[in-house]
Protein backbone atom coordinates (compact mmCIF):
# COMPACT_ATOMS: atom_id res chain seq x y z
CA UNK A 1 0.00 0.00 0.00
CA UNK A 2 3.04 2.39 0.68
CA UNK A 3 4.40 1.58 -2.30
CA UNK A 4 1.46 2.22 -4.20
CA UNK A 5 0.75 5.59 -2.46
CA UNK A 6 4.50 6.32 -2.94
CA UNK A 7 3.96 5.85 -6.65
CA UNK A 8 0.49 7.98 -7.06
CA UNK A 9 2.39 10.65 -5.23
CA UNK A 10 5.16 10.63 -7.94
CA UNK A 11 3.00 11.34 -10.84
CA UNK A 12 1.20 14.34 -8.86
CA UNK A 13 4.75 15.58 -8.13
CA UNK A 14 5.21 15.16 -11.89
CA UNK A 15 2.18 16.96 -13.09
CA UNK A 16 2.41 19.57 -10.83
CA UNK A 17 5.86 20.50 -11.74
CA UNK A 18 4.70 20.54 -15.44
CA UNK A 19 1.46 22.48 -14.93
CA UNK A 20 3.60 25.46 -13.51
CA UNK A 21 7.73 24.66 -13.20
CA UNK A 22 8.76 28.53 -12.23
CA UNK A 23 8.26 28.10 -8.48
CA UNK A 24 10.10 24.92 -8.84
CA UNK A 25 12.61 26.15 -11.14
CA UNK A 26 13.55 29.21 -8.68
CA UNK A 27 13.43 26.92 -5.40
CA UNK A 28 15.61 24.94 -7.54
CA UNK A 29 18.44 27.42 -8.59
CA UNK A 30 18.27 29.27 -4.48
CA UNK A 31 19.00 25.48 -3.35
CA UNK A 32 22.15 25.22 -6.19
CA UNK A 33 23.26 28.52 -5.64
CA UNK A 34 23.69 27.83 -2.03
CA UNK A 35 25.15 24.32 -2.05
CA UNK A 36 27.45 25.57 -5.19
CA UNK A 37 29.23 28.08 -2.69
CA UNK A 38 29.65 25.28 0.03
CA UNK A 39 31.16 23.29 -2.33
CA UNK A 40 33.31 25.78 -3.10
CA UNK A 41 34.04 26.92 0.76
CA UNK A 42 34.51 23.29 1.57
CA UNK A 43 37.41 22.93 -1.44
CA UNK A 44 38.99 25.89 -0.35
CA UNK A 45 39.26 25.12 3.19
CA UNK A 46 40.26 21.33 3.04
CA UNK A 47 42.99 22.84 0.50
CA UNK A 48 44.14 25.44 2.43
CA UNK A 49 44.24 22.57 5.50
CA UNK A 50 46.33 20.32 3.33
CA UNK A 51 48.73 23.23 2.11
CA UNK A 52 48.95 24.02 6.22
CA UNK A 53 49.44 20.72 6.90
CA UNK A 54 51.86 20.17 4.41
CA UNK A 55 53.94 23.64 5.63
CA UNK A 56 53.98 22.60 9.21
CA UNK A 57 56.02 19.80 8.37
CA UNK A 58 58.55 21.79 6.74
CA UNK A 59 60.59 23.14 9.49
CA UNK A 60 63.00 25.42 7.86
CA UNK A 61 63.76 28.68 7.50
CA UNK A 62 65.47 30.44 4.57
CA UNK A 63 67.76 33.14 5.08
CA UNK A 64 68.52 35.90 2.31
CA UNK A 65 71.75 37.93 2.77
CA UNK A 66 72.33 41.48 1.24
CA UNK A 67 74.50 41.51 -1.66
CA UNK A 68 77.09 43.63 0.22
CA UNK A 69 77.35 41.05 3.11
CA UNK A 70 81.03 39.83 3.59
CA UNK A 71 81.88 35.98 3.14
CA UNK A 72 83.03 35.90 6.28
CA UNK A 73 79.90 37.17 7.74
CA UNK A 74 78.25 35.11 6.46
CA UNK A 75 80.33 31.86 7.66
CA UNK A 76 80.59 33.38 11.63
CA UNK A 77 76.41 33.58 10.84
CA UNK A 78 76.55 30.04 9.68
CA UNK A 79 79.20 28.46 12.85
CA UNK A 80 76.39 30.25 15.04
CA UNK A 81 73.28 29.11 13.67
CA UNK A 82 74.43 25.36 13.75
CA UNK A 83 75.01 25.36 17.58
CA UNK A 84 71.62 26.84 18.28
CA UNK A 85 69.37 24.03 20.07
CA UNK A 86 66.78 22.56 17.42
CA UNK A 87 69.04 23.00 14.32
CA UNK A 88 68.96 20.33 12.63
CA UNK A 89 71.13 21.10 9.57
CA UNK A 90 71.89 24.08 7.16
CA UNK A 91 72.47 24.56 3.44
CA UNK A 92 74.35 27.31 2.16
CA UNK A 93 73.27 28.64 -1.28
CA UNK A 94 75.75 30.54 -3.73
CA UNK A 95 73.86 32.97 -5.70
CA UNK A 96 74.74 30.39 -8.73
CA UNK A 97 73.34 28.06 -6.63
CA UNK A 98 70.33 29.82 -6.54
CA UNK A 99 69.86 30.52 -9.54
CA UNK A 100 70.51 26.86 -11.02
CA UNK A 101 68.17 25.35 -7.89
CA UNK A 102 64.96 27.74 -9.55
CA UNK A 103 65.92 26.42 -13.42
CA UNK A 104 65.07 22.82 -12.20
CA UNK A 105 62.07 23.82 -10.24
CA UNK A 106 60.60 26.04 -13.46
CA UNK A 107 61.41 22.84 -15.28
CA UNK A 108 60.04 23.58 -19.00
CA UNK A 109 59.19 27.41 -18.05
CA UNK A 110 63.59 26.95 -17.37
CA UNK A 111 64.38 29.01 -20.58
CA UNK A 112 62.82 32.08 -19.08
CA UNK A 113 65.97 32.26 -17.08
CA UNK A 114 68.65 31.73 -19.61
CA UNK A 115 69.46 35.50 -20.10
CA UNK A 116 70.98 35.73 -16.16
CA UNK A 117 74.09 34.82 -15.38
CA UNK A 118 77.40 35.58 -12.88
CA UNK A 119 77.28 39.45 -13.94
CA UNK A 120 73.20 39.74 -13.66
CA UNK A 121 71.93 36.90 -11.30
CA UNK A 122 69.34 38.61 -9.25
CA UNK A 123 69.08 35.95 -6.89
CA UNK A 124 70.48 36.51 -3.25
CA UNK A 125 72.92 34.05 -1.56
CA UNK A 126 70.92 32.35 1.00
CA UNK A 127 70.92 29.87 3.77
CA UNK A 128 68.37 27.12 4.67
CA UNK A 129 68.27 26.33 7.96
CA UNK A 130 66.24 22.60 8.97
CA UNK A 131 64.80 23.02 12.64
CA UNK A 132 63.68 19.82 14.65
CA UNK A 133 60.42 21.74 16.08
CA UNK A 134 58.35 24.26 15.54
CA UNK A 135 59.75 25.58 19.09
CA UNK A 136 63.13 25.91 17.77
CA UNK A 137 62.35 27.70 15.15
CA UNK A 138 61.25 30.67 17.12
CA UNK A 139 64.10 30.96 18.84
CA UNK A 140 66.19 30.62 15.45
CA UNK A 141 64.01 33.86 14.03
CA UNK A 142 65.55 35.61 17.52
CA UNK A 143 69.29 35.46 15.97
CA UNK A 144 67.95 36.19 12.76
CA UNK A 145 66.55 39.22 13.85
CA UNK A 146 69.60 40.21 15.95
CA UNK A 147 71.63 39.63 12.59
CA UNK A 148 70.30 42.46 10.49
CA UNK A 149 73.34 43.74 8.95
CA UNK A 150 74.08 40.96 7.28
CA UNK A 151 70.70 39.10 6.66
CA UNK A 152 68.15 40.91 4.12
CA UNK A 153 65.06 39.12 4.62
CA UNK A 154 63.73 35.50 5.49
CA UNK A 155 61.16 32.96 5.12
CA UNK A 156 59.97 31.15 7.38
CA UNK A 157 56.99 28.20 6.45
CA UNK A 158 55.65 28.83 10.31
CA UNK A 159 55.09 32.40 9.35
CA UNK A 160 53.25 31.65 5.97
CA UNK A 161 51.36 28.91 7.95
CA UNK A 162 50.08 31.47 10.03
CA UNK A 163 49.29 33.49 7.24
CA UNK A 164 47.50 30.56 5.82
CA UNK A 165 45.48 29.61 8.90
CA UNK A 166 44.13 33.16 9.03
CA UNK A 167 43.18 33.20 5.28
CA UNK A 168 42.05 29.76 5.96
CA UNK A 169 39.68 30.67 9.07
CA UNK A 170 38.49 33.94 7.67
CA UNK A 171 37.25 31.40 4.44
CA UNK A 172 36.01 29.12 6.91
CA UNK A 173 33.92 31.54 9.04
CA UNK A 174 33.24 34.10 6.64
CA UNK A 175 32.36 31.29 4.29
CA UNK A 176 29.87 29.60 7.26
CA UNK A 177 28.17 32.66 7.68
CA UNK A 178 27.42 33.52 4.39
CA UNK A 179 26.31 29.69 3.58
CA UNK A 180 23.90 30.53 6.62
CA UNK A 181 22.27 33.05 5.62
CA UNK A 182 21.98 31.52 1.96
CA UNK A 183 20.20 28.36 3.61
CA UNK A 184 17.67 30.77 5.49
CA UNK A 185 17.11 32.22 2.21
CA UNK A 186 16.60 29.15 0.91
CA UNK A 187 14.22 27.80 3.99
CA UNK A 188 12.05 30.98 2.99
CA UNK A 189 12.08 30.01 -0.62
CA UNK A 190 11.08 26.64 0.20
CA UNK A 191 8.86 27.24 3.22
CA UNK A 192 6.65 29.38 0.53
CA UNK A 193 6.50 27.10 -2.47
CA UNK A 194 4.99 24.77 -0.38
CA UNK A 195 2.69 27.14 1.37
CA UNK A 196 1.62 28.61 -2.78
CA UNK A 197 1.67 24.39 -3.35
CA UNK A 198 -0.81 23.81 -0.55
CA UNK A 199 -2.71 26.87 -1.62
CA UNK A 200 -3.14 25.79 -5.16
CA UNK A 201 -4.26 22.46 -3.94
CA UNK A 202 -6.52 23.63 -0.75
CA UNK A 203 -9.98 21.76 -2.36
CA UNK A 204 -8.60 18.59 -3.19
CA UNK A 205 -6.30 18.91 0.71
CA UNK A 206 -9.72 19.42 2.14
CA UNK A 207 -11.51 16.18 0.44
CA UNK A 208 -8.05 14.36 1.35
CA UNK A 209 -9.05 15.32 5.15
CA UNK A 210 -12.40 14.89 4.96
CA UNK A 211 -11.85 11.35 3.41
CA UNK A 212 -9.52 10.00 5.83
CA UNK A 213 -6.16 10.29 4.12
CA UNK A 214 -3.75 9.90 6.81
CA UNK A 215 -1.69 12.61 7.84
CA UNK A 216 2.04 11.18 6.05
CA UNK A 217 -0.02 10.89 2.56
CA UNK A 218 -1.50 14.52 2.33
CA UNK A 219 2.32 15.37 3.53
CA UNK A 220 4.39 13.38 0.76
CA UNK A 221 3.74 15.33 -2.37
CA UNK A 222 5.08 18.46 -1.19
CA UNK A 223 7.86 16.91 0.89
CA UNK A 224 8.47 14.66 -2.24
CA UNK A 225 8.88 17.40 -4.63
CA UNK A 226 11.20 19.13 -2.26
CA UNK A 227 13.29 16.63 -1.90
CA UNK A 228 13.10 16.13 -6.05
CA UNK A 229 14.44 19.59 -6.21
CA UNK A 230 16.89 19.54 -4.15
CA UNK A 231 18.21 16.49 -5.30
CA UNK A 232 18.88 17.75 -8.82
CA UNK A 233 19.94 20.97 -7.49
CA UNK A 234 22.73 19.36 -5.13
CA UNK A 235 23.70 17.06 -7.82
CA UNK A 236 24.48 20.11 -10.33
CA UNK A 237 25.95 22.26 -7.58
CA UNK A 238 28.19 19.45 -6.89
CA UNK A 239 29.25 18.44 -10.47
CA UNK A 240 29.49 22.16 -11.15
CA UNK A 241 32.18 22.77 -8.23
CA UNK A 242 34.39 19.61 -8.64
CA UNK A 243 34.21 20.25 -12.73
CA UNK A 244 35.61 23.88 -12.00
CA UNK A 245 37.75 22.31 -9.28
CA UNK A 246 39.18 19.65 -11.56
CA UNK A 247 39.80 22.14 -14.72
CA UNK A 248 41.89 24.47 -12.66
CA UNK A 249 44.21 21.72 -11.10
CA UNK A 250 44.56 19.89 -14.47
CA UNK A 251 45.64 23.12 -16.56
CA UNK A 252 47.44 25.51 -13.97
CA UNK A 253 50.32 23.38 -12.72
CA UNK A 254 49.97 25.11 -9.53
CA UNK A 255 52.59 23.00 -7.43
CA UNK A 256 55.16 23.97 -10.20
CA UNK A 257 54.77 27.93 -9.43
CA UNK A 258 54.55 27.26 -5.42
CA UNK A 259 57.11 26.14 -3.19
CA UNK A 260 54.73 24.19 -1.42
CA UNK A 261 52.27 20.83 -3.07
CA UNK A 262 49.89 20.63 -0.63
CA UNK A 263 47.16 21.08 -3.07
CA UNK A 264 44.64 18.02 -3.33
CA UNK A 265 44.19 16.39 -6.23
CA UNK A 266 40.38 16.50 -8.12
CA UNK A 267 40.48 12.95 -7.04
CA UNK A 268 41.13 13.09 -3.53
CA UNK A 269 37.97 15.97 -2.87
CA UNK A 270 35.64 14.77 -5.80
CA UNK A 271 33.95 11.90 -3.33
CA UNK A 272 33.08 14.02 -0.23
CA UNK A 273 31.76 16.71 -1.79
CA UNK A 274 29.30 15.28 -3.83
CA UNK A 275 28.41 13.22 -1.19
CA UNK A 276 28.26 16.14 1.42
CA UNK A 277 26.36 18.19 -1.18
CA UNK A 278 23.74 16.00 -1.97
CA UNK A 279 23.21 14.89 1.73
CA UNK A 280 22.78 17.98 3.18
CA UNK A 281 20.84 19.45 0.32
CA UNK A 282 18.42 16.65 0.64
CA UNK A 283 17.83 16.40 4.20
CA UNK A 284 17.42 20.40 4.04
CA UNK A 285 14.70 20.37 2.02
CA UNK A 286 13.21 17.10 3.26
CA UNK A 287 13.36 18.60 6.70
CA UNK A 288 12.01 22.49 5.72
CA UNK A 289 8.91 20.70 3.45
CA UNK A 290 8.07 18.31 6.48
CA UNK A 291 7.99 21.37 9.08
CA UNK A 292 6.45 23.47 6.18
CA UNK A 293 3.20 21.31 5.55
CA UNK A 294 2.47 20.65 9.68
CA UNK A 295 1.46 24.29 9.42
CA UNK A 296 -1.41 23.08 7.48
CA UNK A 297 -1.61 19.36 9.12
CA UNK A 298 -1.96 21.15 12.52
CA UNK A 299 -5.41 22.85 11.30
CA UNK B 1 -24.46 4.69 17.46
CA UNK B 2 -23.56 8.00 17.70
CA UNK B 3 -24.33 10.12 21.75
CA UNK B 4 -23.25 13.69 22.34
CA UNK B 5 -23.19 14.04 25.62
CA UNK B 6 -23.71 17.52 27.86
CA UNK B 7 -21.53 18.93 24.91
CA UNK B 8 -21.19 22.17 24.88
CA UNK B 9 -18.85 24.50 22.19
CA UNK B 10 -17.28 27.69 22.60
CA UNK B 11 -15.36 29.89 20.68
CA UNK B 12 -13.38 32.33 22.79
CA UNK B 13 -15.47 33.62 25.95
CA UNK B 14 -18.71 35.39 24.13
CA UNK B 15 -19.37 32.75 21.23
CA UNK B 16 -21.28 29.71 22.20
CA UNK B 17 -21.87 27.29 19.69
CA UNK B 18 -23.70 24.77 21.54
CA UNK B 19 -24.93 24.22 24.82
CA UNK B 20 -25.08 21.17 26.80
CA UNK B 21 -26.41 19.43 23.52
CA UNK B 22 -27.65 15.98 24.25
CA UNK B 23 -28.04 13.98 21.49
CA UNK B 24 -28.21 10.18 20.33
CA UNK B 25 -28.65 9.26 16.92
CA UNK B 26 -29.06 5.20 16.05
CA UNK B 27 -27.49 3.34 12.80
CA UNK B 28 -29.61 3.37 9.70
CA UNK B 29 -31.52 6.94 10.89
CA UNK B 30 -32.29 9.74 8.31
CA UNK B 31 -31.94 12.83 10.43
CA UNK B 32 -32.44 16.61 9.04
CA UNK B 33 -30.46 19.27 11.28
CA UNK B 34 -32.60 22.20 10.30
CA UNK B 35 -32.12 26.11 12.15
CA UNK B 36 -30.68 29.18 11.42
CA UNK B 37 -27.37 30.31 10.06
CA UNK B 38 -25.47 30.24 13.37
CA UNK B 39 -27.64 27.96 15.43
CA UNK B 40 -24.72 25.17 15.95
CA UNK B 41 -25.37 22.96 12.93
CA UNK B 42 -22.02 22.83 11.51
CA UNK B 43 -20.43 22.93 14.98
CA UNK B 44 -22.62 19.25 14.99
CA UNK B 45 -21.05 18.39 11.83
CA UNK B 46 -17.17 19.44 13.37
CA UNK B 47 -17.28 18.17 16.30
CA UNK B 48 -18.55 14.48 15.02
CA UNK B 49 -15.78 14.17 12.49
CA UNK B 50 -13.31 15.55 15.20
CA UNK B 51 -12.42 18.76 13.45
CA UNK B 52 -12.88 20.60 16.39
CA UNK B 53 -13.06 19.36 20.04
CA UNK B 54 -15.99 19.66 22.92
CA UNK B 55 -15.25 22.48 25.69
CA UNK B 56 -17.16 20.26 27.59
CA UNK B 57 -18.78 16.98 27.89
CA UNK B 58 -18.13 13.87 24.94
CA UNK B 59 -18.68 12.34 21.84
CA UNK B 60 -19.58 9.15 21.42
CA UNK B 61 -19.04 6.79 18.31
CA UNK B 62 -20.30 3.15 18.85
CA UNK B 63 -19.52 4.00 22.57
CA UNK B 64 -16.51 4.91 22.09
CA UNK B 65 -15.08 8.20 23.15
CA UNK B 66 -14.21 9.98 20.33
CA UNK B 67 -11.83 12.61 22.00
CA UNK B 68 -9.52 9.68 23.44
CA UNK B 69 -8.36 9.39 19.59
CA UNK B 70 -4.75 10.25 19.09
CA UNK B 71 -4.61 13.14 16.63
CA UNK B 72 -2.46 10.60 14.31
CA UNK B 73 -5.64 8.25 14.27
CA UNK B 74 -8.18 10.42 13.68
CA UNK B 75 -8.09 10.20 9.87
CA UNK B 76 -8.44 6.63 10.53
CA UNK B 77 -11.36 7.58 12.35
CA UNK B 78 -12.93 9.49 9.74
CA UNK B 79 -13.02 7.03 6.97
CA UNK B 80 -16.24 6.51 9.01
CA UNK B 81 -17.79 9.64 7.48
CA UNK B 82 -18.37 10.22 4.17
CA UNK B 83 -19.14 14.61 3.29
CA UNK B 84 -21.22 16.39 0.81
CA UNK B 85 -20.96 19.58 0.52
CA UNK B 86 -23.40 22.22 -0.85
CA UNK B 87 -20.31 23.46 -3.47
CA UNK B 88 -19.78 20.14 -4.16
CA UNK B 89 -16.34 20.94 -4.51
CA UNK B 90 -15.28 18.64 -7.43
CA UNK B 91 -11.70 18.69 -8.73
CA UNK B 92 -12.22 20.58 -12.15
CA UNK B 93 -9.03 18.36 -13.89
CA UNK B 94 -10.02 15.06 -13.29
CA UNK B 95 -12.96 13.08 -14.61
CA UNK B 96 -16.16 11.97 -13.07
CA UNK B 97 -14.63 8.65 -12.17
CA UNK B 98 -11.46 9.94 -11.28
CA UNK B 99 -13.01 12.41 -8.48
CA UNK B 100 -14.95 9.37 -7.23
CA UNK B 101 -12.11 7.23 -7.31
CA UNK B 102 -9.82 10.11 -5.44
CA UNK B 103 -11.81 8.79 -2.11
CA UNK B 104 -10.34 5.22 -2.48
CA UNK B 105 -6.98 6.23 -3.66
CA UNK B 106 -6.11 8.31 -0.64
CA UNK B 107 -6.93 5.71 1.36
CA UNK B 108 -4.39 3.37 0.05
CA UNK B 109 -6.71 1.34 -2.08
CA UNK B 110 -5.57 -1.35 -4.96
CA UNK B 111 -6.63 -0.41 -8.27
CA UNK B 112 -9.08 -3.62 -9.29
CA UNK B 113 -10.97 -2.43 -6.15
CA UNK B 114 -10.94 1.26 -6.42
CA UNK B 115 -12.46 0.44 -10.28
CA UNK B 116 -15.40 -2.12 -8.83
CA UNK B 117 -16.18 0.43 -5.93
CA UNK B 118 -16.30 3.43 -8.37
CA UNK B 119 -18.36 1.96 -10.99
CA UNK B 120 -20.83 0.43 -8.25
CA UNK B 121 -21.23 4.08 -6.04
CA UNK B 122 -21.42 5.52 -9.84
CA UNK B 123 -24.59 3.12 -11.02
CA UNK B 124 -25.96 3.98 -7.72
CA UNK B 125 -26.24 7.74 -8.35
CA UNK B 126 -27.33 7.07 -12.08
CA UNK B 127 -23.74 7.89 -13.52
CA UNK B 128 -21.93 5.50 -15.32
CA UNK B 129 -22.46 6.65 -18.97
CA UNK B 130 -20.59 10.18 -17.48
CA UNK B 131 -17.43 8.59 -15.85
CA UNK B 132 -15.62 10.23 -18.70
CA UNK B 133 -16.79 13.52 -18.14
CA UNK B 134 -15.23 15.82 -16.76
CA UNK B 135 -17.91 18.42 -13.86
CA UNK B 136 -17.49 21.53 -16.01
CA UNK B 137 -19.20 19.02 -18.68
CA UNK B 138 -22.38 18.68 -16.31
CA UNK B 139 -25.37 20.16 -14.56
CA UNK B 140 -25.42 21.21 -10.95
CA UNK B 141 -27.34 18.09 -10.17
CA UNK B 142 -25.09 15.80 -12.05
CA UNK B 143 -22.03 17.47 -9.81
CA UNK B 144 -23.81 17.02 -7.07
CA UNK B 145 -24.73 12.93 -7.60
CA UNK B 146 -21.10 12.81 -8.35
CA UNK B 147 -20.03 14.06 -5.15
CA UNK B 148 -22.75 11.58 -3.51
CA UNK B 149 -20.66 8.79 -5.34
CA UNK B 150 -17.17 10.00 -3.62
CA UNK B 151 -18.90 10.32 -0.23
CA UNK B 152 -20.51 6.89 -0.36
CA UNK B 153 -18.03 4.79 -2.73
CA UNK B 154 -15.85 3.69 0.75
CA UNK B 155 -19.33 2.42 1.91
CA UNK B 156 -19.01 4.83 5.06
CA UNK B 157 -21.55 3.95 8.06
CA UNK B 158 -22.48 7.55 8.63
CA UNK B 159 -23.24 9.99 5.41
CA UNK B 160 -22.96 13.88 6.42
CA UNK B 161 -24.71 15.97 4.02
CA UNK B 162 -23.84 20.12 4.71
CA UNK B 163 -27.00 21.61 2.47
CA UNK B 164 -27.12 19.52 -0.70
CA UNK B 165 -29.69 20.97 -2.38
CA UNK B 166 -28.77 24.35 -1.65
CA UNK B 167 -27.27 24.88 -4.84
CA UNK B 168 -30.34 23.33 -7.09
CA UNK B 169 -33.82 23.51 -8.75
CA UNK B 170 -36.71 21.83 -6.90
CA UNK B 171 -36.48 19.03 -9.78
CA UNK B 172 -32.99 18.29 -9.23
CA UNK B 173 -32.98 18.40 -5.15
CA UNK B 174 -35.52 15.75 -5.19
CA UNK B 175 -33.15 13.93 -7.52
CA UNK B 176 -30.75 13.91 -4.95
CA UNK B 177 -33.32 13.31 -1.96
CA UNK B 178 -34.22 10.22 -3.60
CA UNK B 179 -30.68 9.03 -4.26
CA UNK B 180 -30.07 9.54 -0.13
CA UNK B 181 -33.39 8.05 0.83
CA UNK B 182 -32.02 5.12 -1.20
CA UNK B 183 -28.63 5.23 0.14
CA UNK B 184 -30.53 5.16 4.35
CA UNK B 185 -32.52 2.13 3.60
CA UNK B 186 -29.26 0.31 2.53
CA UNK B 187 -28.20 0.85 6.23
CA UNK B 188 -26.15 4.09 5.88
CA UNK B 189 -26.85 6.64 8.50
CA UNK B 190 -27.80 10.47 7.28
CA UNK B 191 -27.28 13.44 9.06
CA UNK B 192 -28.63 16.31 6.49
CA UNK B 193 -28.47 20.21 7.15
CA UNK B 194 -31.04 22.21 5.09
CA UNK B 195 -33.10 25.25 5.11
CA UNK B 196 -35.53 23.69 2.81
CA UNK B 197 -38.58 23.88 4.00
CA UNK B 198 -40.21 21.64 1.44
CA UNK B 199 -38.00 18.77 1.76
CA UNK B 200 -38.52 18.05 5.24
CA UNK B 201 -42.17 18.54 5.61
CA UNK B 202 -42.55 16.03 2.41
CA UNK B 203 -40.27 13.46 3.79
CA UNK B 204 -41.71 12.87 7.67
CA UNK B 205 -38.15 11.79 9.00
CA UNK B 206 -36.53 12.87 12.38
CA UNK B 207 -36.06 16.32 12.66
CA UNK B 208 -33.92 18.22 14.99
CA UNK B 209 -34.12 22.08 15.42
CA UNK B 210 -31.54 23.96 16.86
CA UNK B 211 -31.75 27.81 18.25
CA UNK B 212 -28.56 29.29 19.54
CA UNK B 213 -26.71 26.30 20.04
CA UNK B 214 -29.72 24.26 21.64
CA UNK B 215 -31.58 21.53 20.47
CA UNK B 216 -35.54 22.68 21.09
CA UNK B 217 -37.22 20.34 18.82
CA UNK B 218 -36.44 16.81 18.21
CA UNK B 219 -39.44 15.06 16.50
CA UNK B 220 -39.22 11.34 14.83
CA UNK B 221 -41.77 12.60 12.62
CA UNK B 222 -41.29 16.07 12.08
CA UNK B 223 -42.22 18.82 10.38
CA UNK B 224 -40.06 22.27 9.54
CA UNK B 225 -41.52 24.57 11.76
CA UNK B 226 -42.45 28.09 11.40
CA UNK B 227 -40.45 29.84 14.27
CA UNK B 228 -37.03 28.16 13.55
Amino acid sequence: MIFRCFLRSLRDVGKDFLRNPIYSIITAFTIFATLFFLSVVFILVSNANSIMSDIEGRMELVVYFYDEADAQSIQAFQTDIIKIEGVDSIEYLSKEDALNKMKEEWAEYSYLLDEFNSSNNPLPRSLIIYASDADSIVRIEEFIYEADDIVESFDSYKQIADLLKKVSNVIKYGGIGIVIVLALICMLVISNTVRLSIHAKRVQLDIMRSVGAANWYIRLPFVMQSFIIGLIASIGASMLAVNIYSRLTANISIEDILLFSGILPAGNITGIVYISCISIGCIFCLVTSFFSTNRYLRK
Amino acid sequence: MIDFVNVTKSYGKNICALKETNLHIDRGEFIYLIGKSGAGKTSIFKLLTREIEPTKGKILFDGYDISNIRKSKVCYYRRNFGTIFQDYRLLEDKTVFDNVAFALEVTGESSSVIEKKTLAALNLVKLKNRKNNYPNELSGGEQQRVAIARAIVGFPPVLIADEPTGNLDPANAEIIMEILFKICSMGTTIIMSTHDKGIVNNSRARVIALKNGSIIHDDYAGRYANDI
